[in-house]
């Protein structure tokens, strides 16, 4: 087959080509260039690209670079932008694959001719062809610590039957140990960890600063009612959170428990206000249409967050079998099959609750 | 099957200029400056070269000065002006520059206390006369606009822009990139015209990385880089004898008869693709474009899969500036004409020493099978 394998330069995309070489698949390097601004992958990610060309050239495949800046700026950054700027925390990563990889760069692959295409991602597919299902079917990956099931969980299995993730099957281990046996020039490179268009200097708030005013705000004690102190930004308040908000009189750690953009206030508590069984969801998506009420789930709310039972019920509310630690509005939640947990069967959107306790 | 249709990004080498280089490797040419049999030999050459350049354009040998290719000549013409006069004037480039003037315009203005101001261009990429003539007062010190745009071949009118600087503007000096036209036009009478004009070896069949700035008598140029003082202090550093040799032999390669050629492929190409691909249209006409280089616009595809599937056909074409790949955004250059709309492909085609009409007709071919592969396919497998 003729593949687009997208290539970051980093290990797991070089692996993930050198595998399908030696499958017999003809591969093209691709690296999409996805941001016009600052990076700290450097400039418009140029290291990115040239790390991705200097494996490319050890492997002697052809390498390419897409420009999607226009669609990345309307699918992920903009949205990124709206959504901080109604008080939550949404998930960039998670609607670029969406919308970029697993959309806008596999449709140009098809229109080019490509029979597929490749990420070095780990998870693990089983085409229409291999299963009793009429659809391409989305697994966890056998490397429990790096799986990346949760972060795919809203490509469509359309994609997903002709898409390739050849890393599913291996521990980050075995990815290394053949990483070295090729000698790759970057088999060093550290994996990606952060928001690749916000840089570690500034953070979110200075990013956040030069698109949208930021709002100051209250923070109000949940338990006392009482104004506690003051935020200079509520955009970059994250539920969940408990760095720059210090310690109640009792010297207990406090935690936020909600942001609310309305009223300008931070409610704050201890770790047993955050505590939540139910999770309402908005924009869910089932591969098979949607379950009838009360049926078991496990789900995943953060990318390397643990399984959790829950039970999905009416109105896109979901019951979680023990209370966990609220999930900011604007995070993922994946659902995975009852049995095994690692089947991926849908996702959603955590929605905004006026009440929160 | 193989079509070069990129000789406006860089042209293969000639082979007889393959030959004279290879030629004078062989020669133990020494460095110039030297005191013995080996440097003269080089002297001779570097002195020869210039002559010969200096006579093709017109100019006096002193004011040749070698630099490394267009970019280094644009950025020594605009540094070395700006540099030594007092802060306050303005200074005049055209909209559609290429980069190396855009940029170094802006940052040199910055440094040294100039106002730049960017004359506008019609649809048709040519600068609008009118409005230069509004911008231009004795306030002006420096105007730099090309003889020919590297991304749509239009041929700027530097002879009424001169003109018109002269009159309302008595002591700017006027300076031209005529990288991209030194291979198309008659390159004396635009030098006649200006103070300054640039020019690169390798856009003419001859090698990447040799260049020259051609000054008129007169002309003062501060020095950009400084050290053992070459070229009469303007750009130090050891001159590239072999690279002055072939840039002069590149200009003398150039000629009319190769225009004329060209004009009939590009006609055969315009003719051929407008034939075959609907929604293409053709950017800058005949009449105001130089012979080698033909721009389209195709509606409803993107120019990064074009460029790939001609790529994949064997055609070599491109977005218009090399600078820019990877960035879908229109050029400067469209945005200053108004084109290359989201959903349209800018591309073109240049042409060169070398080309001939079996690579025309297979560029008509992949392109119109590119286009209607990627019109007929919306990227969803059924």
């Amino acid at each position: 087959m003729k593949i687009a394998v997208g290539m970051s330069g980093g290990v797991d995309s070089s692996v993930a080509a050198a595998l399908l070489m030696e499958q017999g698949h003809e591969v093209i390097g691709v690296t999409l260039k996805l941001w016009g601004g600052l990076s700290d992958s450097g400039c418009c990610s140029v290291s990115d690209v040239e790390d991705a060309r200097r494996v490319a050239l050890r492997l002697g495949i052809d390498h390419h670079v897409w420009g999607m800046t226009e669609g990345f700026d309307e699918k992920v950054v903009d949205p990124y932008v709206e959504s901080h700027a109604i008080g939550e925390t949404p998930n960039p990563c998670i609607e670029c694959n969406r919308h970029i990889k697993f959309d806008a760069m596999f449709k140009r692959a098809m229109r080019l001719g490509f029979d597929a295409i490749a990420t070095g991602h780990y998870a693990r597919v089983e085409k229409s062809s291999d299963s009793s299902s009429d659809r391409a079917r989305l697994f966890r990956s056998v490397d429990q610590l790096k799986d990346q099931s949760y972060v795919l969980s809203g490509t469509d299995p359309k994609v997903l039957e002709h898409t390739f993730f050849p890393l599913g099957a291996m521990t980050k281990d075995e990815v290394r140990q053949v990483a070295a046996k090729l000698n790759f020039p970057t088999a060093a490179k550290p994996d990606s960890q952060d928001v690749c268009f916000i840089l570690a200097t500034g953070g979110r708030k200075e990013f956040l600063e030069e698109r949208i005013p930021l709002t100051p705000g209250k923070l109000v004690d949940h338990a006392t009612g009482e104004v506690v102190g003051e935020v200079p930004a509520l955009e970059v308040m994250t539920v969940g959170q408990r760095r720059e908000i210090g310690h109640d009189s009792e010297g207990q750690r406090r935690y936020v428990l909600d942001v609310n953009m309305k009223s300008k206030e931070v409610r704050i508590g201890r770790l047993e206000h955050l505590l939540d069984k139910t999770l309402k969801l908005r924009d869910v998506n089932f591969f098979d249409g949607f379950p009838q009420d009360g049926t078991p789930f496990i789900v995943q709310v953060s990318a390397h967050g643990k399984p959790l039972e829950a039970i999905w019920t009416e109105n896109g509310v979901i019951e979680l079998s023990q209370a966990q630690r609220r999930v900011a509005s604007g995070q993922t939640v994946a659902f995975y099959d009852a049995e095994s947990g690692t089947e991926v069967l849908g996702g959603g959107i955590v929605d905004r609750r006026e009440s929160i306790i | 099957m193989a079509a070069y249709l990129d000789h406006a990004a860089t042209s293969p080498i000639r082979p007889e200029i393959a030959a004279l280089i290879s030629h004078l490797h062989d020669q133990n040419l020494g460095n110039p400056s030297g005191k013995h049999g080996a440097a003269r030999r080089a002297t001779a050459i570097l002195d020869s070269s210039r002559e010969e350049i200096a006579l093709i354009v017109g100019g006096d040998p002193g004011g040749v000065i070698f630099t490394s290719g267009g970019t280094e000549s644009d950025n020594l013409a605009i540094f070395g002006i700006l540099q030594r006069l007092e802060k306050g004037g303005k200074v005049v480039i055209s909209q559609i520059e290429h980069r190396a003037v855009l940029v170094s315009a802006q940052e040199a203005c910055d440094q040294f206390g100039f106002e730049l101001v960017k004359a506008p261009v019609g649809a048709d990429g040519v600068v609008d006369i009118d409005r230069l003539n509004d911008l231009m007062d004795e306030s002006v010190v420096l105007v730099s606009i090309m003889a020919s745009n590297n991304e749509l071949g239009t041929i700027e009118p530097i002879s009424e822009i001169s003109k018109i600087v002269r009159k309302m503007s008595p002591h700017a000096i006027v300076h031209s990139d005529a990288v991209q036209a030194a291979g198309w036009l008659p390159i004396g009478e635009i030098f006649n015209e200006v103070d300054m004009i640039s020019l690169s070896a390798h856009k003419l069949g001859g090698p990447v990385g040799v260049g020259a700035l051609v000054t008129k008598k007169g002309v003062t140029i501060a020095p950009h880089n400084h050290g053992g003082g070459q070229e009469r202090g303007r750009r130090s550093g050891t001159v590239d004898v072999v690279g002055a040799a072939s840039l002069s032999a590149a200009l003398k390669a150039v000629n009319a008869s190769e225009w004329a050629k060209a004009l009939t492929l590009t006609q055969s190409l315009e003719k051929g693709l407008r034939e075959n691909i609907k929604g293409l249209e053709v950017t800058v006409s005949q009449d105001k474009r130089v012979s080698g280089t033909l721009h389209v616009i195709i509606q409803g595809v993107e120019g990064e899969e074009v460029l790939f599937l001609l790529d994949e056909y064997g055609v070599a074409a491109s977005a218009g500036s090399a600078c820019s790949s990877g960035s879908i955004a229109p050029s400067h250059v469209l945005q200053a004409i108004g084109a290359g709309q989201s959903g349209t492909a800018a591309i073109r085609f240049s042409l060169g020493w070398s080309s001939n009409q079996d690579e025309i007709n297979e560029a008509i071919v992949a392109t119109t099978k590119a286009v209607e592969q990627l019109r007929s396919s919306t990227g969803i497998p059924k």
